[in-house]
């Protein structure tokens, strides 16, 4: 994500996933299964499905302690716990944290399809990005072309929950 | 709670200042939109956010600028600009890339390229006290942020680091080693000397 002010802790959680998914790509082949939102058994509301895939996969090149590759590695002395929980917490599409702004269950099969048919398909690496919108959440996917080699990129456009959206009672204007 | 993280307003303008805030920043932005025909703007004015993004879906570019940026006390005209087209130098800055996000320009270099490239050819000959002006206040708006963000979530590039570039990109002077350091820190690799990466 290109940004004004760009953090070191989300930047850090989209730097991890797509070295997961560059990297370690041919990895993440032999797991598609994981992803594929189709097979009996994926159930994308609440903790089963992108939250199962992300608790469950283990890998060998992980640095984590408990090898969850999907996680990234936080070396010891970083204060980032609270955005693994807030990840976490993000994944979990139980009504109770869609109301509050997680992800929603649709997109988590949008997401988790588009990576079942890049692990599946001819794509050297897979990009993820996070974009505020004013709307409701939804998932954009493309294929895109960087130094002749061919990638999918998966954008999430996701409102900012809280604080709410300006209206009249906040004083904020509309846009014209 | 927010899946970014990035920090919000606490409070707004009165509407007399923002009436005039929203109009200076969406005529900046059909300016840039004039100036890079390749690069769609927007303006997503209810947003608290203090923020502005570039992002790509396929082949098309992206720049968004977020209300509590735009709203915010610090920034004025040419600090607006000088984040637009930061944002713009994202797509169009160049090398070195982002090691960790290959499709765009390196932070430093895309605020190199916004001093350099972007603000003369939108402000013409008004273009280095533009960008002067507009680099104090993100200097300013840094000093004012950094105590809002989460711990250990400071900013990738330190704030005078990023002042110093915009200075070097201003004076047509190359990039100052403190952008090359900070990139050695960050990436843990060298700075690129050449073209290739």
């Amino acid at each position: 994500m290109g940004a004004l002010i760009k953090t070191r802790g989300t930047k850090l959680l989209a730097a991890h996933l797509n070295e997961e998914f560059s990297t370690w790509i041919a990895f993440y082949r032999g797991k598609a299964n994981y992803f594929d939102a189709t097979r009996a058994g994926y159930n994308p509301a609440g903790t089963g499905g992108l939250l199962y895939a992300t608790n469950n996969i283990f890998a060998p090149h992980s640095l984590r302690t408990d090898q969850k590759s999907l996680l990234p590695y936080f070396p010891p002395g970083t204060p980032h716990t609270n955005l693994e929980n807030r990840w976490l917490w993000f994944l979990n599409t139980s009504a109770a944290n869609v109301a509050l702004g997680s992800l929603m269950p649709a997109n988590d099969i949008a997401i988790a399809s588009a990576i079942h048919k890049a692990l599946g398909g001819a794509y050297d690496s897979i990009t993820f990005d996070a974009v505020e919108t004013s709307g409701p959440q939804y998932v954009t996917v493309s294929d895109a072309y960087d130094d002749g080699t061919l990638y999918m990129n998966i954008v999430l456009m996701t409102p900012k929950s809280i604080p709410k959206a300006g209206n009249k009672a906040t004083g904020l204007l509309p846009l014209d | 709670m927010s899946l970014l993280g990035w920090p919000a307003e606490k409070k707004l303008p009165s509407r007399r200042r923002q009436l005039r805030r929203r109009s200076v920043a969406l005529a900046l932005l059909d300016e840039f939109g004039r100036a890079f025909p390749e690069i769609t703007y927007d303006l997503l004015w209810e947003s608290p956010t203090i923020n502005a993004q570039a992002w790509r879906v396929g082949t098309v570019r992206h720049v968004r600028v977020y209300g509590g940026l735009v709203r915010h006390a610090t920034i004025t005209r040419p600090g607006l600009a000088l984040m637009i087209a930061h944002e713009t130098g994202h797509h169009l800055g160049g090398l070195p890339r982002d090691p960790e996000m290959r499709w765009m320009t390196w932070q430093g270099q895309a605020d190199y390229w916004a001093a350099r490239t972007a603000m003369p050819l939108v402000f013409g000959s008004q273009a280095y006290d533009a960008t002067l002006r507009g680099a104090r206040q993100i200097l300013k708006l840094h000093e004012d942020l950094i105590p809002l963000l989460a711990e250990g979530d400071e900013p990738d590039l330190s704030a005078r680091c990023r002042y110093f570039i915009f200075c070097a990109g201003a004076s047509g002077t190359e990039i100052p080693p403190c952008a090359k350091a900070e990139y050695r820190r960050s990436f843990n690799q060298e700075y690129p000397t050449n073209n290739l990466v």
